[in-house]
């Protein structure tokens, strides 16, 4: 190429650059202005608009039988109602509260027959419009626990009389244990005692739905349009394109009497599906939507934008239940063996020098919060101050010269790829190495449905990430997974201790609630000192949403009353 | 010209085949569990075992495969195993959405035929080096920056055009019912086809060039014809074949781009369809959605190659 | 006296590459009348398509340029006319055949459109006409089964049918002159002499002028009523054809001469290359370009041009080395040597 034409390129390159970043400079420069409305204030909730809440993915369902995902989970939380219902509590924690049970269950002494009354005057939603009875409860019970209908969230009924352990489902005679005693009083016997069963009934699949109904449309029909009883119904599911809900005209507690869903403000709930979040966010800014999540490294920018800082926007960490740990496998002799032998001086040493605030400041924003326990705060009996080896990277090598035989190297460290776990493991390994120079550790990622397949075969060496949500609001489902079951199926840890096996089953048997988190914590504290994991923190979902929005909400499942809402 | 087409309808019909085999062997292979997954949090190994047995996967693969063979011939492409619904009526529900984009960018793709010609003609010109640098810088960048780029000017700051969504419902199958739905397709199938347009431009250029260079131009010229009937009527027709090819070629690099650009633009396509179905490792989706996708493939390239017998006489009258 | 058809005057065609100015023919003269065959040879880069090329303005747009002289075509410069009177020349006035008939008809297009094409651009003749009239044509140059072989493309024709159906092409217009570029260096002995057949069948029916560029002697003693003998762009000796064979003066002339195979010589003697490489044209020395190759050079060769001299009736020739000095030489050499009986 002649030196003219080599000219020509680099001018004209050189001005498609400019071009390019002169777009980037002006886009970024002008804030956008398009909302001008004032912070949120109080004021009175108004009928009528539509509010639009993005989906981040297709549902996999919307009805009890296996919402299972977030996603799926807030569609259905606006459909269907349940004996209990999530109720954030002032102090952060969300709680089980009754919802369609008329008040608490009565229970039997050692916590396995729970007594429920059916509020009178429930109805399912159009097309059926009949009031709910003890039997919708009873029907609804056994159509989720059948084989054939495959739920995945199923093991939720594991307690209930009735279930085969082996399948996780109904067994040939069906839920034995969930009776109607009369139209609105159902009695659920359990096949052992769980006094926090009832926490249990916030979770989809104990929701009511019209059997009948469903089984007349058929399990295709029933799929893309549910009844429940809630306020909100079905107006069209676009599979991939959205999810349309309108109010549902004949809603039942129209006085908007105790913690039952009030009447819907909005008429639409407009849920389109936005697969890709920084999209959502660009939809978001555009005024599009009135609710966003944020992509990954967006989180200090989002809480800078203009309209946050003027207060047309709020953008803000919720705490969610779930918690984030690297788990020990107990059954490997390498960091493993007995829970108080040689090798816990290396497990409580990892947990003293784990830097669990650099995690949540270098790898996630600042979103999440360092934690050292397994129970998340935000769960009801929550006790800080448990760990006996908490932060404390000075006794990190004390700790670990109390152990005598030889130091362990290369120690594998697993996780599964994607995401940030890469990330976090560095951070915490620069934190290890540097509290004790002579550890080292190899990290090992690996495809996420295979990770857990091999660590639910017990094949993970040392140590492995592991994360837990909660499905229901009960401390239960936390000190469960360092039982001796849960250290199988849960943690993956194969941690055993007869102990922590006691207690746990003491807790579920004992009604006073007091008593039983008590129970609870004392087992978490015999867990911790055994050390057969690092905690290192809770979850927190980062969510900016849009203040001509009124009444909104957040629990720590990640739901929304979408009915609360109303556009100002 | 009929005995080709029946040879190539003959080779549509084993590359589905072996797309079928290829497809679920790849996912027999590939590591991970399905029932893991199928079975819920927590379940035991117990439970893992009976979802497994419940649902086919612990047959041999031989015997899956078989099962899925025959369902196919029966026009049953299973169902998915997470939410159950069958796989047939996913793909008519999606299959409207990415065809309507691969059209639509396909067309937009043409523009780089007279946009190579022209660069070619005017070879070294200012707008030469200008279209050849800008198809280079634009051929360069990643579908999803450019998708996310052409979100953020035209649709959050010109505020001209929706972000994401496929504008449903379409009339006659592909076509967008109004105005507002067609502004939904203008982004991602600018964005698809844009790169497509640089691609193409750049390389009917060269072919242009190389063609305007070979002796039977001159001869062309020898006999006195004008410059456009010379470059028209002699020269274009021997430099589109070569892109034709490539284009043909290129629908693959379409198809691969059509996810990303379905992901990015949240368009409920085939794409989006088969990206969702591997993280799920819903095989019944996955082996469906391929085998979409490679049906389209093979079709459109059957059609590429029709259009290059076509214009090749050689191609054409060989047998 | 014939009808003068063409005259050429001082051509000069030069190439702006990057690599510098490739002077590919410099100050090349000659005539051409009807019904005469002019013989241009020369080795590859000598210059003699270039000159061809210049005649029809179809040298490569950007870097060719003729620098210098005059073409008249009768009474028209062709250095002069506008792009449009060209094209008419092109077709009607001056048709060209060239070296590759594979790769010179357009591979996608019937060969009857392609005759066609040209008969209706040209002349005041119907599609239905044209298409006619070139499978006339085709029969004329020799191809069986015109009428269906019109209706095919190049790929269907082999390599000397092609070049009977590019001759076809090129008369289809009667062109006054008809320049023939290598037209049988592509095609096997056989098919070579059918070609040159062809060739001078049309002259005859014609009565054109033949313009025959080659580096084969052989072509040239069957065709050509005269020769130009070329040389880095120069010519270095002209003459009736009878002069060079017979009388050849240029020691570049000898060399082709001797290169050229005889039935009649020894093995020993046969094929006689001329050794070292053709001149790089962008660094020609301002004298004889064959200086550096020539056994005979002296001092003033590679400085000066020499003055054209005059040998014989029409046989001029570019030499330093004395008239008599070259007559001696020659003699010596063997292939003017009587064949030994």
């Amino acid at each position: 190429m002649s030196r003219r034409n080599r000219k020509w390129v680099g001018l004209v390159a050189l001005v498609a650059i400019l071009i390019v970043a002169g777009l980037v400079i002006a886009a970024c420069g002008s804030s956008s202005s398009s909302s001008s409305s004032s912070p949120s204030s109080a004021g009175t909730p108004k009928a009528g608009g539509t509010y639009n809440f993005p989906l981040g993915a297709e549902p996999i369902s919307i009805e009890p039988l296996n919402t299972q995902e977030s996603e799926g989970a807030n569609v259905e939380h606006q459909i269907f109602q349940g004996l209990e219902i999530l109720k954030l509590q002032p102090d952060g924690t969300t709680q089980a509260v009754p919802d369609l049970a008329d008040g608490p269950p009565q229970v039997n002494s050692n916590a396995t027959v729970f007594t429920f009354k059916i509020k009178q005057g429930v109805m399912f939603g159009p097309p059926v419009n009949r009031e709910v009875t003890a039997q919708d409860f009873v029907d609804s019970f056994n159509y989720v626990a059948q084989a054939k209908n495959q739920s995945a969230t199923v093991y939720i009924l594991a307690p209930v009389l009735g279930i085969d352990a082996k399948t996780g489902y109904a067994g040939k005679n069906g839920l034995t244990g969930v009776k109607a005693l009369d139209k609105y009083t159902l009695q659920i016997t359990l096949s052992y005692p769980f006094a926090d069963f009832p926490a249990t009934l916030v979770h989809p699949i104990t929701h009511v739905f019209p059997v009948d109904y469903a089984n007349k449309i058929g399990r295709k029909a029933f799929f893309d349009k549910p009844v429940g009883t809630g306020p909100y119904m079905v107006q069209d599911w676009t599979h991939n394109q959205s999810v349309t809900l309108v109010k549902n005209p004949s809603y039942w507690n129209t006085s908007g009497s105790g913690d039952s869903a009030k009447p819907g403000n909005v008429d639409t709930i407009n849920m389109p599906i936005y697969t890709d979040t920084s999209t959502e966010w660009l939809a978001f800014q555009k005024g599009t939507l009135d609710y966003s999540a944020v992509p990954a490294g967006n989180v200090h920018a989002a809480e800078n934008n203009a309209n946050v800082k003027s207060g047309a926007w709020t953008a803000k960490a919720y705490a969610s239940t779930a918690v984030y740990f690297i788990s020990v496998a107990m059954n490997h002799p390498m960091l493993g063996g007995a829970n108080q032998g040689p090798n816990l001086p290396i497990r409580a040493a990892l947990n003293y020098a784990a830097d669990r605030t650099a995690v949540c400041n270098i790898v996630n924003e600042g979103v999440t919060i360092p934690s050292d326990e397994i129970v998340p705060v935000t769960i009801p009996g929550y006790k800080p101050g448990l760990n006996p080896y908490p932060y404390d990277p000075a006794k990190a090598q004390p700790e670990l010269d109390k152990f005598t035989g030889t130091l362990p190297t290369n120690i594998p460290y697993w996780y599964n790829s994607g995401s940030s776990h890469d990330k976090i493991a560095q951070v915490l390994i620069a934190g290890w190495t540097k509290a004790m120079p002579k550890l080292s550790f190899k990290l090992n990622g690996i495809e996420t449905n295979s990770y857990w397949t091999q660590c639910g075969q017990g094949k993970a060496p040392a140590l492995f990430r592991m994360g837990w949500i909660a499905d229901y609001p009960s401390i239960d489902n936390f000190i469960y997974l360092f039982t001796t079951q849960g250290g199988l199926y849960g943690s993956y840890s194969r941690y055993s201790n007869p102990e922590v096996d006691k207690l746990f089953k003491q807790a579920r048997s004992t009604l006073d609630q007091t008593q039983r988190f008590a129970l609870y914590n004392q087992a978490q504290s015999l867990i911790l000192a055994d050390a057969p994991c690092v905690p290192v923190y809770t979850y927190r979902d980062f969510r900016v949403t849009n203040n001509k929005i009124g009444g909104f909400s957040y629990n720590s499942f990640g739901l929304i009353n979408m009915w609360d809402v109303w556009v100002k | 010209m009929t005995a080709y087409i029946i040879r190539r309808l003959f080779q549509l019909v084993i590359v589905l085949i072996g797309v079928t085999f290829i497809t679920f062997m790849m996912l027999k292979l590939v590591p991970g569990d399905p029932a893991v997954a199928l079975a819920g949090k927590g379940a035991t190994q117990q439970r893992i075992e009976f979802v497994r047995h419940e649902r086919g996967l612990d047959r041999p693969f031989y015997v899956q495969y078989y099962k899925y063979v025959t369902r196919l011939l029966h026009g049953d492409l299973g169902e998915s195993l997470y939410t159950g619904l069958p796989v047939r009526d996913m793909i008519t529900q999606a299959a409207p959405v990415t065809i309507q984009l691969a059209v639509a960018a396909v067309l937009i793709e043409m523009l780089g035929i007279p946009l190579g010609v022209y660069s070619a003609l005017r070879q070294y010109s200012f707008w030469d080096t200008t279209l050849t640098t800008l198809a280079l810088i634009i051929w360069g960048i990643p579908v999803f920056v450019l998708g996310y780029f052409a979100m953020y000017i035209f649709g959050l700051k010109l505020n001209l055009l929706p972000i994401g969504g496929a504008g449903l419902p379409y009339i006659l199958w592909i076509l967008p019912s109004s105005w507002e739905s067609f502004t939904y397709l203008i982004l991602p199938a600018l964005t698809l086809g844009i790169i497509e347009v640089a691609y193409i431009s750049y390389m009917q250029r060269a072919s242009m060039l190389e063609v305007s260079r070979s002796d039977f131009i001159r001869t062309a010229r020898a006999k006195g014809l004008s410059e456009r009937k010379v470059i028209w009527g002699h020269g274009f027709k021997n430099a589109v074949i070569p892109v034709m090819t490539i284009a043909g070629i290129d629908l693959g690099a379409l198809i691969g781009g059509a996810i990303i650009t379905e992901t990015v633009f949240s368009r409920p396509g085939i794409g989006l369809m088969i990206y969702h179905a591997i993280g799920q490792r819903d095989i019944a989706v996955i082996a469906g959605g391929v085998l979409f996708a490679t049906f389209f493939f093979v079709f459109a390239n059957l059609l590429v190659d029709l259009g290059y017998a076509w214009v090749d006489p050689r191609v054409r009258l060989e047998d | 006296m014939a009808e003068r058809l063409l005259e050429v005057k001082d051509l000069s065609t030069q190439f702006f590459t990057h690599a510098g100015i490739v002077k590919a023919v410099n100050g090349v003269s000659f005539t051409l009348d009807r019904n005469e065959t002019i013989g241009i040879v020369g080795e590859s880069g000598s210059g003699k398509t270039v000159a061809a090329l210049s005649l029809k303005r179809l040298l490569p747009a950007r870097p060719g340029q003729v620098v210098e002289g005059s073409l008249m075509l009768g009474a028209r410069n062709l250095r002069t006319i506008s792009d449009d009177e060209m094209r008419g020349v092109r077709g009607n006035d001056i048709a060209m055949i060239f070296q590759d008939p594979m790769t010179s008809l357009n591979p996608v297009m019937k060969i009857g459109k392609q005759i066609a094409e040209a008969i209706t651009l040209h002349q005041d003749k119907s599609k239905r006409e044209a298409w006619k009239m070139a499978i006339d044509l085709l029969a004329r140059v020799g191809i069986p089964d015109a009428p269906k072989r019109v209706d095919q493309y190049p790929f269907e024709f082999s390599g000397g049918m092609r070049q009977r159906a590019m001759i076809a092409m090129a008369i289809s217009c009667n062109p006054d002159i008809l320049i023939a570029d290598e037209p049988t260096t592509a095609l096997d002995v056989t098919i070579q002499a059918q070609i040159i057949d062809v060739v001078r069948e049309m002259q005859a029916q014609f009565n054109s002028g033949v313009i025959l560029i080659t580096h084969d002697l052989g072509v040239i003693a069957e065709i050509a009523d005269k020769v130009m003998v070329m040389y880095g762009g120069r010519t270095v000796e002209y003459g009736p054809v009878d002069e060079i064979f017979y009388n050849a003066h240029h020691p570049y002339t000898w060399g082709l001469l001797a290169s050229l195979p005889r039935l009649d010589a020894s093995e020993k003697e046969r094929l006689t290359p001329i050794k070292g490489q053709p001149p790089n044209l962008i660094t020609l020395p301002a004298g004889c370009p064959f200086t550096v190759r020539c056994p005979y050079r002296r001092d003033e060769c590679r400085d000066n041009w020499p003055e054209l001299e005059i040998v014989a009736a029409e046989h001029g020739v570019h030499c330093w080395v004395p008239v008599d000095e070259r007559q001696g030489l020659r003699v010596e050499l063997p292939h003017f040597k009587e064949p030994v009986a």
